[in-house]
């Protein structure tokens, strides 16, 4: 990367659907850290107070620098209010699209109205923020270069088995990031798409993991799930903001997404030249071992479902 | 020195009992022929549905054609009976919106109590091109409605049924997706996005229904000749020659043809379907991690993936630069 996107953070405005917990509290803690004026957005109101006052209280910063706005992104016209009014209290130098939400179940029974809500809340619940942010940050980003961050997940690029929804709506999440890197390129709107591993917080717990046996052999069997040796969201946060500032599109948090990278990159090649040699020489022995690994997850599939039967 | 002949004819041999496995295994059919199958079709009143409802026809499938508009729906039975010369009654209608998930339940329940359902074909979908940030919310709530939850909600409904049965009678799950589930769409806002959830919904089922012998289909045509796409040219000029600068080669192909790979393709259970040479090139890269299920399709694309990765870098650079130095398609607020 010749010359980073966004030097850094301090002054500038930097908006966080689903800010109030898990990896969005993680970035705002990191942004806030670096002197960045913060909206939090989320659906709950204690959540934003109780964020707020943690990351006012834990930087000994001015609890003025950070707004937060009760909205629920798969509502459209509650949450491009929210990134109007945001707008106009300071100009957004960065959205983070972040809010998502899981339920495990396997597609066939799963209901269709938690079908609805997920692919709403995942999909529709970045394409409103972005809808209402894009023509705001097109007046200033020729000269106040901005960033749209899009929160998927290793998901996006391989089938999560056992979530149902969860892995298409992210899959959705990278088509959007590719579309909208390329249509924004002339603004000087960079667009960064994070794609976490099993990161440590409550939707993992809570929502993917919960109570089913079958899904949690499956994850660690196929997915090299490992409740010891999860990701934080810090890290997370961490490897997110370096990727805001130097401008890559696509953001891998650990050696596991990295490795996914040659085969699911897809057609827009990477910015680095280094990242793109290395994927090239990689992607034919990776062939070979997502051949293997599919061997692997068959046999596996039709164990545990004999198991059952 | 002298043993490299064998260590030739070695690899050759492997190879050729490589090949000669994989024709064998293609030969094997999942579904070998849809003679008095059922095959439900959703968006089965135009475009590439009605190519595929017409073709399931002609093989002596009966079917069951869901889509919104009554009439249309009319029409196409009346097109496929009279051109086959058919029984009226080998053809259903159900005029349903598919993004109304109780109507397809019902519509789903009542045509297995018909016949039960061998194959489920999704084809229902709409494209509005524009901006992200000129169409109005409820445009693309609609969108993602159709396009999305409008594949989920039949399949969903279709599933249980299927499974009950499937065991001895090889069923099919058919998504009709597009090349633009790989490759980005300049200038349709969030068609491509809905088509890259319907590949990441294939490969997901793919997993997930693999010990009830459902075999799932996504077929990614390119540019086909549909109203859909009429429509949408229509509108949308400077979005097409914008389009044409940066996909430098876009070819355009008949629903009949697309109809014809896509049924192949699920009577054998491939997984990823293309309908063109340039479809077959784009798969190459934009597969993912799924590998294919013949080997042969693997060492191919294996031996093409570092060209065509060489290729999209260097087209990488020229759509950049023609995105920077075209001149914007106005927008409009639709």
């Amino acid at each position: 990367m010749s010359r980073p996107h966004l030097a850094g953070l301090k002054g500038k405005h930097v908006v966080i659907t689903g800010g109030s917990s898990g990896i969005g509290l993680a970035i705002a803690q990191r942004c806030a850290a670096e002197g960045a004026f913060l909206t939090l957005i989320s659906r709950s109101s204690s959540k934003l107070a109780a964020a707020r006052h943690h990351i006012a209280s834990s930087l000994s910063c001015n609890p003025d620098r950070i707004q937060t706005k009760i909205a629920d992104t798969s509502n459209a016209t509650t949450i491009i209010s929210a990134i109007e009014e945001s707008f106009e209290w300071k100009p957004i130098d960065v959205l983070i699209c972040n809010a998502g939400l899981a339920m495990a179940g396997m597609m066939g029974d799963v209901k269709e109205k938690d079908l609805d809500l997920v692919t709403k809340t995942n999909f529709l619940g970045c394409v409103y923020p972005i809808h209402a942010a894009i023509p705001l940050m097109k007046q200033r980003s020729l000269q106040n270069p901005s960033s749209i961050v899009i929160m998927s997940s290793l998901a996006g690029l391989v089938p999560l088995y056992g979530i149902n929804v969860y892995s298409p709506t992210k899959y959705a999440l990278k088509g959007l990031a590719e579309l909208l890197l390329l249509e924004l390129l002339p603004w000087n709107i960079r667009v960064n798409l994070v794609c976490p591993s099993f990161t440590k917080t409550n939707l993992l717990e809570e929502e993917y993991f919960g109570g089913n046996e079958i899904i949690r052999t499956i994850g660690r069997k196929l997915y090299s799930y490992n409740h010891k040796a999860l990701e934080s969201s810090d890290d997370v946060a961490m490897k997110t903001i370096e990727g805001v500032k130097t401008g890559e599109f696509l953001i891998f948090t650990n050696a596991q997404g990295a490795s996914l990278g040659p085969l699911t990159r897809g057609l827009i090649p990477s910015e680095s030249v280094g990242t793109f040699i290395i994927e090239l020489l990689l992607m034919v022995p990776y062939r070979f071992v997502s051949l293997l690994w599919f061997l692997n997850a068959k046999k596996l599939v039709h164990k545990m479902n004999s198991k059952t039967m | 020195m002298e043993c490299w002949p064998w260590r030739v004819v070695v690899v050759l041999g492997v190879l050729a009992g490589i090949c000669w496995a994989d024709a064998r295994r293609r030969r094997f059919k999942h579904i070998a022929s849809l003679r008095g199958k059922h095959v439900v079709i959703t968006g089965g009143s135009s475009g590439i549905g009605l190519s595929i409802a017409q073709q399931c026809a002609a093989e002596g499938a009966y079917l069951t054609l869901i889509a919104r508009t009554l009439p249309k729906l009319e029409d196409a039975r009346r097109h496929i009976i009279a051109s086959l010369n058919l029984p009226t009654d080998s053809i259903r209608l159900k005029s349903v919106d598919v993004g109304n998930a109780e109507a397809v339940a019902v519509a789903i329940r009542d045509s297995f109590e018909w016949r039960p359902i061998d194959v489920l074909v999704c084809s229902a979908g709409i494209l509005q091109p524009n901006f992200v940030e000129d169409m109005k919310p409820s445009r693309l709530e609609e969108v993602t409605r159709t396009n999305i939850l409008g594949v989920m909600f039949p399949i969903q409904s279709t599933i249980p049924l299927m499974k009950t049965r499937s065991a001895h009678h090889p069923s099919s799950i058919v998504i009709v997706g597009s090349l633009s589930a790989c490759v980005f769409l300049y200038g349709t806002n969030i068609y491509s996005p809905t088509k890259c959830a319907l590949k990441g919904l294939a490969e997901l089922l793919k997993f997930e229904l693999l010990p009830y012998k459902i075999g799932v289909t996504l077929s990614c045509p390119s540019f086909t000749q549909t109203p859909m796409l009429a429509e949408a040219f229509d509108e949308a000029e400077e979005f097409v020659a914008m389009g044409e600068k940066i996909y430098l080669v876009a070819i355009k192909e008949l629903p009949d043809d697309v109809a014809r790979f896509t049924i192949e393709g699920f009577k054998r259970n491939e997984f990823f379907v293309s309908t063109t040479y340039q479809g077959v090139l784009v798969r190459t890269l934009g597969r993912g991690f799924v590998p294919p299920d013949s080997f042969l399709t693997l060492l191919v694309e294996v031996l093409l993936i570092v060209p065509l990765r060489i290729l999209t870098f260097m087209w990488g650079i020229y759509a950049k630069h023609v995105l920077l130095t075209n001149e914007v398609p106005i927008k409009r607020k639709v």
